[in-house]
């Protein structure tokens, strides 16, 4: 028995037009003809994914404080029985002394960046785990523009994430520097040769520093740092990128290949500083 | 059947939001379950092709517009999963486990083997597409576990709105 509320579609026809639809949108979107086509797309649904981003942060804040409410309730009744157990009320005191310490590090880190900046809060990521995209909360009515740079803070590191590459009013979307279409003039902080970086696009997020001259190899060991060099790029200069994890030489090669593990974990940021806004 | 689309849509958009909005920040190492696909193949199941593939292509266009996908990318790509899976509407019920978890099995792969062929295709960067990777296996293993689950919740709201307004033809 076919469907008998289609208004007599054939399922066929719609499926190559729907697909025919989908090349061509693939072909004009694709990295022949750049983003411009799907720009309008994507201020829209990232208008939605802020709002819902914000929602989201507020019912998580909600349940949050409802989650502490009854760790307050079961400490209470745990006093009553054991007024000397204060493990409960230690075991909040370290985790709000841990953030505690964290927010005062991302805090003074702010204040002593040298740069324009724009804090801002990681809401989204990719939805079909495909692709390595992030939104965060700022967008043009907080002075980004498309292009800006993005560095995080962790581990005592000030490091590069990625650049801005769409901006809706209030949210805007980010290329991290793990993705293998990014590339970033770099420079070993130590022996201050240069190279190119960019992302392997594999599951542990390295990345490639290609055209580092062979006769930079005996200075140079494993878990050096590399930095931005500022040079016919966007990036400024001194911003780390990552560590070297493995030096590659091969024989018929005329430059070094580094294997980088990126500086900043892009799967355990939660806070940005984007510089080059307008803000 | 505008209504069955409509529904599916908007289901599928909702999911795929929350998707990226909730789920991406709560679970390890941001790997979600793809709900958004699984509330497709089962609404493709139950309502057919027609409304599997125009449901797929709208869902697909709203997952282009959230992330760093070229447009029409997902678009392809649930369009076809929706029209294959509702190929099998009127031949066999899907039933409560089994079938559900096969079918949600089936996609991720269609989706992953899908994307590699896509990119292949046209050019876009290989390195950029994260398929077949641990990562593809959690995911894996997170649309077979939310399958059953899924396809109950899509039979449930079917009933719900259908007894409601006597069906969306």
């Amino acid at each position: 028995m076919r469907e008998r509320s289609d208004g007599g579609a054939r399922p066929e026809a719609v499926l190559a037009i729907l697909l025919i639809v989908s090349i061509l949108l693939i072909i004009f979107s694709g990295p022949l003809h750049g983003k411009a086509g799907k720009e309008w797309g994507s201020r829209f649904v990232l208008g939605i994914q802020q709002v819902t981003g914000s929602a989201t942060e507020r019912i998580k804040d909600g349940f949050g404080s409802l989650r502490r409410l009854r760790e307050i309730r079961l400490q209470y009744e745990s006093a009553l029985e054991k007024l000397g157990d204060y493990q409960g009320l230690e075991r909040d005191l370290v985790e709000l002394r841990r953030e505690n310490i964290q927010l005062k590090r991302q805090l003074e880190y702010s204040a002593g960046m040298n740069f324009n900046h724009i804090p801002a809060r990681i809401i989204a990521r990719d939805p079909s785990n495909l692709f390595s995209s992030i939104t965060i909360d700022k967008g043009s009515a907080d002075g980004l523009r498309v292009g800006a740079v993005v560095t995080s803070f962790q581990d005592d590191f000030f490091g590069l994430l990625g650049k801005v590459i769409t901006v809706a009013r209030h949210s805007a979307q980010i290329r991290p520097v793990v993705d293998p279409d990014q590339y970033v003039a770099a420079r070993l902080q130590k022996s201050r040769y240069d190279g190119l970086v960019e992302g392997r696009g594999t599951e542990g997020g390295e990345l490639t520093m290609s055209y580092v001259r062979k006769s930079a190899g005996p200075l140079i060991t494993v878990n050096d740092l590399v930095v931005t060099s500022g040079m016919q790029s966007l990036y400024p200069p001194g911003i780390v990128i990552g560590r070297i994890k493995e030096i590659r030489a091969r024989d018929y090669s005329t430059s070094l290949e580094l294997i980088l593990e990126p500086i900043i974990d892009v799967t355990r940021a939660e806070y940005v500083f984007i510089i080059g806004g307008d803000g | 059947m505008m209504g069955r689309i409509l529904i599916t849509g908007t289901a599928g958009i909702i999911f795929g939001i929350l998707q990226s909005v909730f789920l991406s920040n709560i679970m390890p190492l941001g790997i979600v379950p793809d709900i958004a696909m699984i509330i497709l193949i089962a609404a493709s199941w139950k309502y057919g092709s027609l409304t599997g593939e125009i449901s797929g292509f709208i869902i697909g266009l709203s997952l282009d517009a959230l992330g760093l996908a070229p447009l029409g990318f997902h678009a392809f790509l649930y369009t076809l999963i929706g029209y294959l899976f509702g190929r099998m509407h009127n031949s066999i019920s899907p039933g409560p486990i089994f079938l559900p978890v096969l079918a949600a099995g089936i996609a991720t792969l269609i989706k992953y083997g899908g994307a590699f062929l896509v990119s292949l295709i046209f050019g876009l960067n290989s390195g950029a597409i994260r398929y077949f990777s641990l990562k593809t296996v959690w995911e894996l293993g997170g649309n077979l576990l939310l399958a059953p689950l899924v396809f109950l919740l899509v039979t449930y709201m079917a009933m719900i709105f259908e007894g409601k307004r006597g069906g969306f033809n």
